[in-house]
């Protein structure tokens, strides 16, 4: 849950519904929209990583054998 | 490559978060599952309500829906808040919905005290009609979130896929439950009844707010609130989001297959749990099915991957019909042609509830693009109203046949009139078959004039992208520049 104005850093209630800040008036939806989405991108892309290494630990050595011939 | 294109092409949506969407839509579906599959033997066996009456208000709670889903897309699409349009609806609705949940389930225990059958049918209406009001509240922002939680369509498609494999798991659990504590437990049904929707409206919430608190709306929204018959306006100018919806309301006639499936089962082979033993291999390709879909949407656009589909199925159904055609009261032959018939089903089944979702997310770009305000409220208000229509509809074109094809119904059971001019078991066994199939390719015409695919749709969504980058920057360099 986002708690922070992203321009000017001030506590936002939890409660505060509108979309433009109450201190610096900023657009607190649009803000920042690229900067804000490459830092979702690198999240998901490092959960994804894990995962991956994950299912290469669980998958038998046969399989991927068989998967690297084909 | 640029900006825009690379913006599109991320992956924004992690693995938590699709999980997380996809069990919100499991909670979800415990008390929906619960509240449909169960409103019969809820309302009329154990709460003592006329059938009449709950028949009656049925139907008249499905009139309303035609008016109250749009009319709540609307609503959603006028939302303006820091946290989204959509989020904020799925964070609040869960405590009354679950509310109203229990006050349903309540009534078993609550009509004992009722002596009229009037007061009965009025705590049925209010209790039905507060759930179906909070329901709607929540189900419209939830399906409008898979378009919003991601500029890439791949994301958009993860999150439904999640929502639908898990909601069919977790969904189906109730069901099971009931029926092991009515053969195996000594308490009273209300109690039983009770103490689910308690369940239902607790655990079943608690992990439907999640859709609200653990999502995130990344697509970029414009600060002007449409007016209420604006949505209405854009929708009647969104070409290809009136073809799905026609499409959805003729391929009703695929569904009254199910109809007759238990009926058929019974009547002809004499036993309607074999049903449950063809089902088995179904139930595992389905789930396989979302596995593998990705692939098949790397080498193919969403009209053509359900154009195939429903080609295929219908051939695959055809054949099994002619295979069976003169065995169609051997159960040794038969219900391994169902089991091979299941596997085609749920693989078609587990597609069309994919794609045709992730084709009104496209919709909506399309109309963004075009009028400059998205409108998922009301574009997914239609896919939840006409879901609800089919149902519906399904049911009575099935009760028209019946008395087409020789079946009377005695109290509750279908009865077969022997010795009359009609083969009644070989037109069950079509019917189970290859005429809902067949007769539901109507429902690809307007596929066939669909035409928001491809580079058209390439060039929509990367123009999108752009607009969303260059609304964004203004807003932060407006601020940057005070």
């Amino acid at each position: 849950m986002e708690s922070k104005c992203p321009s000017c850093k001030k506590k936002l209630s939890l409660l505060y519904m509108k979309e433009t800040c109450p201190y610096c008036g900023c657009d607190l939806l649009n803000f920042d929209y690229e900067k804000r989405l490459l830092e979702d991108a690198k999240k998901a892309e490092s959960e994804f990583e894990a995962a991956n290494r994950l299912i290469e630990k669980l998958v038998p050595a046969f399989i991927k054998k068989r998967i690297k011939k084909d | 490559m640029s900006v825009s294109t690379e913006i599109k092409q991320r992956r924004y949506v992690g693995i938590k978060e699709t999980l997380l969407y996809g069990v919100a839509n499991g909670g979800q579906c415990i008390g929906y599952n619960m509240i449909r599959s169960q409103l019969n033997l809820f309302l009329i066996i154990i709460c003592g309500v006329p059938s009449k009456a709950v028949s009656i208000m049925t139907l008249v709670m499905g009139i309303w829906d035609a008016f109250n889903d749009p009319l709540m897309g609307s609503i959603v699409d006028k939302t303006r808040t820091r946290y989204g349009k959509l989020r904020p609806w799925l964070m609040l609705v869960p405590v009354p919905l679950g509310a109203s949940i229990i006050a349903f389930f309540a009534g078993g225990e609550v009509m004992k005290n009722f002596t009229s059958d009037g007061l009965k049918i009025l705590y049925m209406c209010v209790t039905y009609f507060v759930w179906e009001f909070f329901y709607t509240i929540g189900d419209i922002p939830f399906w409008g979130l898979s378009a919003a939680i991601s500029p890439n369509p791949d994301d958009r498609s993860r999150v439904i896929k999640s929502a639908r494999l898990i909601s069919g798991i977790i969904g189906g659990l109730p069901g099971i439950v009931i029926n092991l504590f009515m053969d195996f437990s000594n308490s009273a049904l209300s109690k039983v009844f009770l103490v689910m929707g308690i369940f239902a409206g607790t655990v079943g919430m608690f992990l439907f707010s999640l859709s609200g608190f653990c999502t995130k709306e990344r697509i970029v929204q414009t600060n002007n609130e449409p007016k209420l018959l604006d949505s209405f306006r854009y929708l009647l100018r969104n070409k290809p989001i009136l073809l799905l919806t026609v499409s959805s309301v003729l391929s009703t006639i695929e569904s009254i297959g199910d109809t007759f499936n238990q009926i058929y089962y019974k009547l002809s082979l004499g036993l309607a749990s074999l049903s449950l033993l063809a089902g088995i291999p179904g139930t595992l390709s389905g789930w396989l099915t979302y596995a593998i879909m990705s692939k098949l949407e790397k080498k193919y656009s969403s009209k053509q991957i359900v154009i195939r589909v429903t080609l295929i199925s219908v051939a695959a159904r055809t054949l099994i019909f002619l295979l069976g055609a003169k065995h169609y009261t051997n159960p040794a032959v038969i219900v391994p042609l169902l089991a091979v018939q299941g596997v085609v089903t749920s693989v078609y089944g587990s597609i069309k509830s994919v794609i045709p979702t992730k084709m009104v997310a496209d919709t909506v770009d399309y109309m963004e693009w075009k009028e400059g305000d998205r409108n998922e409220g009301t574009a997914f208000s239609i896919l939840t109203f006409v879901g609800k229509l089919t149902g519906s509809l399904s049911t009575s074109i099935a009760a028209a046949i019946f008395p087409i094809i020789g079946l009377t119904q005695v109290g509750e059971d279908m009865v077969l009139a022997e010795g009359g001019d009609v083969n009644t078991r070989f037109w069950l066994w079509a019917l189970v078959t290859c005429i809902p199939s067949i007769l539901g390719l109507v429902a690809l015409i307007p596929y066939l004039l669909y035409d928001l695919e491809g580079e058209k749709l390439k060039a929509i969504q990367d123009d999108l992208a752009k607009r969303h980058l260059s609304l964004s920057n203004n807003a932060s360099q407006n601020m940057k520049g005070e």
